[in-house]
C-alpha cells in the first residue's frame, strides 16, 4: 500500500509550552488512523499542522509524497490536498447544502453532477436546497464530510466529528461514517478523546498524551496489550492486582494468569480489566460478592477475594449473582503486567 | 475536546490590515492635533481656562450628568422590567414605543420644550385666559435635565431590557422554592447580577450628557460644550477652545475607562444565559397603574414633542408665515447621513473582520483604539477637524468630505459594535474550512466572511444613519458655507425664536430618524448594537 501522509518528528510550540513534541506518524492509502488522547494533549494541534493552519517548530510533514510543512517551508492550506471536517462542522450558513458541497470544486459543467453524486452517496440528495440550520446534526455532519471529500483530497482530517452529537446519534453515526469512509476508500486521520470513536472506526490508533505519541497499534492491541499504564488507562477501565512473575506466568490472588507479553521475573502488577474476569456459580468459591450495580445487560460487581483485596467484575446480569454469595472467580485470558511500584 | 484559541490562528491577509490601520489613524489624528493645538501656547491658556471657566462649568456639567443619570434610572429600570418580565398587555408595542425617543435629536426636544413651556409657548397660551402670566423658568438646569433624560433614557432602557431578558428563570424559581416571596427574590436574586449592566448603561448616559451640545445650548445651560462653542464662535479663540475641548475629552475618557472597568469586572461574573424564556410575572391589579406609567413615559418622551411640533406647524400655516425652502437642505442632510453611513460601515468592516474573525493581540488593540473615540463629544471632534482642516487639509476644509471624515471618527464605534455581533456568532472555523477546500485568502473573504457580515452591515448602516441624521455640532461647524442642512435650519430658527419656521424641518428630521429606528427595531439589532 502506498503511503499518503507522513509526519516526522513534528513539534509545535506555543510560546513557552510544547503542544506537540516530536510526533511521528504515517498513514497508508485507505487507512483510518485515530489520534486518541485527553483534552489538551496536542492532537488537534497536530491535525491543524497537517491541514496548514499551524506552523511547526521542528519536523516535516509530507502529503502524497510532497513536503508541505517544515520549519522553513510551508505550503498554504488552500494548496494542500488535505480535507478537514471540523468539530462544529463549519458549514457556511449563507449557502445551501449543494453550494456547501460544491464550494471546493472548480466551476464547470462537472460540478453540479459531482455534487449530486456526492449527496446521493451520503443519502442526503433530498436536502440539496436546504440551508445548514434546517438540518439535524447528523445530516450536517454528512454535508461536512461530503464537502471535504468533494475536491478528492489525498487525506481527510476529522476533528472530533462526533463530539457535538448526543450519545445515541453518536453510536449510530460512528457506524454510518465508518461505512461511508471505507466505501470511498478514504485515507483519514480521526482526532478524538472518546475511545469508543477510535475503537469503532480506526484501523490503527495513535495514543497521544502531553504532546507525545505514546503508542501506535491496532485497536485490539492498544486495549489488550497497552505499552504503559498511562495508555492502559486511556484505552479503558483499569484495575491492578499484585502479582509475582515467573517464566511468563503471573501468580495473583486470582490464581495463576498467563502474561500477555514478556515480563521480567519478580514482583509486578497485573492489569485486570473488569470484563476480563470470569465469575460463575459453583466450583471452587474464591470470591464473595459485596456490592452489585445493574447496568442493563451487564452488572458491575465488587468482589472480595480470599486475601481480602477487592476487584470489580463485569458479569452478564442474567447470572443473578447476589451480594453475600461466594462464587468461582478466575481470569482465562493473558493479561499485561507492569513492574511494581513504578509509574511506567 | 480541543477548543481553538483565536491566538493560534493563521495571520489574516495584509489586505485587511492596510485599510484598518488607515481608518484608526484617521480617528486618532484629529485628537492628536487637538493635543498639539492646545499645548502650543504653553501653559497660559490652560491657566486662563482653569481660572475663569473650568470651575463653575465643570461643576455644572457634572451636576447635569448626575441628575440625568438619576432620572434615566428611575424611568428605564422599571420600564425595562415591565416590558421584559411581566405579562404586560401589548408588550412588543411598548418595547417599540420606548425605543422611539431615539429618533428625537436632543436639540429638537429642547426646541419642543421651549415651544411648549417657554414664554409665549403653548401652555402659556392655554393658561393666559385664567390669568397665569408666568410659568416656572424652563431655561437652565431643570429644563436641560428633563430634556436629556427624555432623549437618552432609551439607551439605558435597551441595555436593561436585554439584561432582564437573560436572567435564568431557574434561579428565581429556586429562590421561590426556598420560601422567598417575589419582592425579596427580585432584590436578592434577579437584580444583583444586573448591576454591571446598569453601571455600563449609566456610563453611556453620562457620556451622552457630557457630549450633548444642542439641548444645553437651546436651554441656555452652560456646560463644557456650550462654553466651548461660544469661545469658538465669538472670540475665534481657537487655542482657548482647544484647551476646553481637551478638558472635556479627558473627562469623557475617564468615564470610558470606568465603563471598560465595569465591563471587564462583569465578564468575570457573567449573567447566566437563560436556557428558557423567563416566566412572565402576572401584574394583576397593577396592570392599570403600569399602563398609565408607561403611557406617561412614552407620551412625554415621544408623543408630546411631536404634538408640540405639529401644533406650531399648523399655527404657522394658519398665520401664513413664510417657510424656508426645505427640499434642498433635506436632500443635503439625507445625502450626508447616507454617505456617512456608507463610508463609516466600509471603514469599520476591515477592523471588525480582523477583530471578530482573526483575533490576536494586534487586532484587539486596533479595535480597542477605535472604540476610544466613542467617548469624544461631537463638538470636540468637530473642533479637532476644523483645526486639522485649516492647517493641513485646506482643500478638504469646508467640503462635505471633512464632514464625512468627522462622521467616521464619531460613529465608527457604533458600526463596529453592530458588525461584531453577527461576525462573532458564526463558527471560527469557516475561513479555515474554505482554505482547506482550496480557496485563496481573498476569495475566502469575499465568499465566506463578507456574507457573514451582511446582517450586521444593515444594522450598522441604520445605526450610523440614525446617529448622523441627529448629529448637530459637527454638521454645524464643518458643513461647507451655503450648504444648508436641516439641523442647521432648525438651529438657526430656534435661535432666532421663530418657532413655527423650525417645526417643519424638525418633524422632517424626526421622520427620517424614526425610519432608521424602525429598521433597527425590525432587525432586532438595536439591543446589541447601541452604544
Amino acid at each position: 500500500m502506498a503511503e499518503v501522509l507522513r509526519c516526522e518528528g513534528v513539534s509545535v510550540r506555543f510560546g513557552q509550552t510544547d503542544a506537540v513534541r516530536e510526533a511521528s506518524i504515517a498513514l497508508e492509502a485507505g487507512e483510518i488512523l485515530a489520534l486518541l488522547g485527553p483534552s489538551g494533549c496536542g492532537k488537534t494541534t497536530l491535525l491543524r499542522s497537517i491541514a496548514g493552519f499551524q506552523r511547526v517548530a521542528a519536523g516535516e510533514i509530507t502529503v502524497a509524497g510532497a513536503l508541505v510543512e517544515s520549519r522553513s517551508h510551508s505550503v498554504p492550506a488552500h494548496r494542500r490536498p488535505v480535507g478537514m471536517v471540523f468539530q462544529d462542522f463549519a458549514l457556511f450558513p449563507h449557502l445551501d447544502v449543494a453550494a456547501n458541497v460544491g464550494y471546493g470544486l472548480s466551476r464547470g459543467a462537472g460540478r453540479a453532477r459531482r455534487v449530486e453524486e456526492l449527496l446521493a452517496i451520503a443519502g442526503i440528495g433530498e436536502f440539496a436546497q436546504r440551508h445548514p440550520h434546517q438540518l439535524s446534526a447528523g445530516q450536517q455532519q454528512r454535508v461536512a464530510i461530503m464537502r471535504s471529500l468533494a475536491p478528492e483530497p489525498a487525506v481527510l482530517l476529522l476533528d472530533e466529528p462526533f463530539s457535538n452529537l448526543d450519545p445515541e446519534t453518536r453510536a449510530a453515526l460512528r457506524i454510518q461514517v465508518g461505512r461511508l469512509l471505507r466505501s470511498q476508500r478514504v485515507s483519514a486521520i480521526l482526532v478524538t478523546h472518546d475511545r469508543a470513536d477510535a475503537f469503532a472506526l480506526a484501523d490503527r490508533i495513535a495514543v497521544m498524551d502531553a504532546g507525545r505519541i505514546l503508542q501506535v497499534a491496532a485497536p485490539e492491541a492498544i486495549y489488550a496489550r497497552p505499552a504503559s499504564r498511562r495508555i492502559a488507562a486511556l484505552a479503558g477501565a483499569v484495575q491492578y492486582l499484585p502479582a509475582v512473575a515467573r517464566a511468563g506466568l503471573l501468580e495473583t490472588p486470582l490464581g495463576p494468569i498467563l502474561a500477555a507479553g514478556p515480563i521480567a521475573d519478580g514482583p509486578c502488577e497485573a492489569l485486570v480489566r473488569p470484563e476480563w474476569v470470569t465469575i460463575c456459580r459453583g466450583g471452587e468459591r474464591t470470591g464473595m460478592v459485596v456490592e452489585r450495580y445493574l447496568e442493563g445487560p451487564f452488572s458491575r460487581l465488587v468482589v472480595r477475594l480470599e486475601d481480602g483485596s477487592m476487584i470489580e467484575v463485569l458479569a452478564p446480569s442474567g447470572l443473578s449473582l447476589d451480594p453475600g454469595e461466594a462464587h468461582a472467580v478466575r481470569v482465562d485470558i493473558p493479561v499485561p503486567a507492569f513492574p511494581a511500584g513504578r509509574e511506567a | 475536546m480541543a477548543r481553538f484559541t483565536l491566538g493560534t490562528r493563521r495571520p489574516p491577509p495584509a489586505l485587511l490590515w492596510a485599510p484598518a490601520l488607515a481608518t484608526v489613524a484617521l480617528t486618532l489624528f484629529p485628537v492628536y492635533y487637538l493635543v498639539v493645538r492646545s499645548t502650543e501656547q504653553g501653559l497660559a491658556p490652560w491657566q486662563d481656562a482653569f481660572g475663569r471657566l473650568a470651575g463653575p462649568v465643570l461643576w455644572d456639567t457634572i451636576r447635569l450628568a448626575a441628575a440625568v443619570a438619576v432620572g434615566t434610572t428611575a424611568i428605564a429600570v422599571p420600564a425595562a422590567w415591565l416590558t421584559a418580565r411581566t405579562a404586560l398587555p401589548a408588550r412588543r408595542l411598548w418595547q417599540v414605543l420606548l425605543a422611539m425617543p431615539l429618533a428625537i435629536p436632543s436639540y429638537v426636544y429642547a426646541f419642543a420644550v421651549v415651544a411648549a413651556l417657554g414664554p409665549k409657548g403653548l401652555v402659556q397660551g392655554w393658561l393666559q385666559p385664567i390669568g397665569v402670566d408666568r410659568l416656572p423658568e424652563i431655561y437652565g438646569f431643570w429644563g436641560a435635565t428633563a430634556t436629556l433624560t427624555a432623549v437618552s433614557f432609551p439607551y439605558l432602557y435597551l441595555v436593561m431590557h436585554a439584561a432582564f431578558a437573560t436572567v435564568d428563570p431557574a434561579q428565581e424559581e429556586a429562590s421561590r422554592t426556598l420560601r422567598r416571596g417575589r419582592w425579596p427574590t427580585f432584590w436578592r436574586i434577579t437584580f444583583p447580577p444586573l448591576r454591571p449592566a446598569l453601571a455600563g448603561g449609566l456610563l453611556l448616559i453620562v457620556l451622552y450628557a457630557l457630549s450633548d451640545f444642542g439641548a444645553v445650548s437651546t436651554l441656555r445651560y452652560d456646560t463644557f460644550t456650550s462654553v466651548i462653542y461660544l469661545q469658538y464662535q465669538s472670540s475665534f479663540d481657537l487655542t482657548g477652545a482647544a484647551v476646553l475641548a481637551m478638558m472635556l475629552g479627558a473627562l469623557a475618557l475617564a468615564v470610558l475607562a470606568g465603563e471598560i472597568a465595569v465591563r471587564s469586572f462583569a465578564r468575570g461574573r457573567a449573567v447566566s444565559t437563560a436556557r428558557r424564556r423567563p416566566v412572565l410575572a402576572p401584574l394583576g391589579g397593577w396592570t392599570v397603574p403600569a399602563l398609565v406609567y408607561l403611557s406617561l413615559v412614552a407620551g412625554l418622551s415621544f408623543l408630546a414633542p411631536i404634538g408640540v411640533l405639529v401644533y406650531w406647524l399648523s399655527n404657522g400655516l394658519r398665520a401664513g408665515i413664510e417657510f424656508p425652502g426645505l427640499a434642498e437642505p433635506l436632500r443635503h442632510s439625507a445625502t450626508l447621513a447616507a454617505g456617512g453611513a456608507l463610508v463609516t460601515v466600509v471603514a469599520a468592516l476591515p477592523i471588525a473582520i480582523l477583530a471578530a474573525r482573526y483575533g490576536g493581540w494586534a487586532a484587539r488593540a486596533l479595535e480597542q483604539t477605535a472604540y476610544l473615540t466613542h467617548a469624544l463629544p461631537g463638538l470636540v471632534v468637530a473642533l479637532a477637524m476644523v483645526f486639522f482642516g485649516i492647517r493641513y487639509a485646506r482643500e478638504l476644509y469646508q467640503t462635505v468630505w471633512i464632514v464625512l471624515a468627522a462622521y467616521i471618527v464619531l460613529f465608527l464605534p457604533n458600526a463596529l459594535s453592530a458588525l461584531r455581533v453577527p461576525l462573532s456568532r458564526q463558527s471560527p472555523n469557516l475561513e479555515d474550512a474554505a482554505a482547506s477546500l482550496g480557496r485563496r485568502p481573498l476569495r475566502v473573504i469575499a465568499g465566506v466572511t463578507l456574507p457573514l457580515a451582511r446582517p450586521g452591515v444593515v444594522a450598522a448602516g441604520a445605526l450610523v444613519f440614525l446617529s448622523t441624521i441627529k448629529e448637530l455640532p459637527a454638521t454645524l461647524l464643518l458643513a461647507p458655507p451655503g450648504y444648508e442642512t436641516v439641523p442647521g435650519i432648525i438651529w438657526g430658527s430656534a435661535n432666532a425664536g421663530t418657532l413655527s419656521a423650525a417645526a417643519l424641518p424638525a418633524l422632517a428630521i424626526v421622520g427620517l430618524a424614526a425610519a432608521a429606528v424602525a429598521v433597527l427595531v425590525w432587525i432586532e439589532g438595536i439591543g446589541s448594537a447601541n452604544g
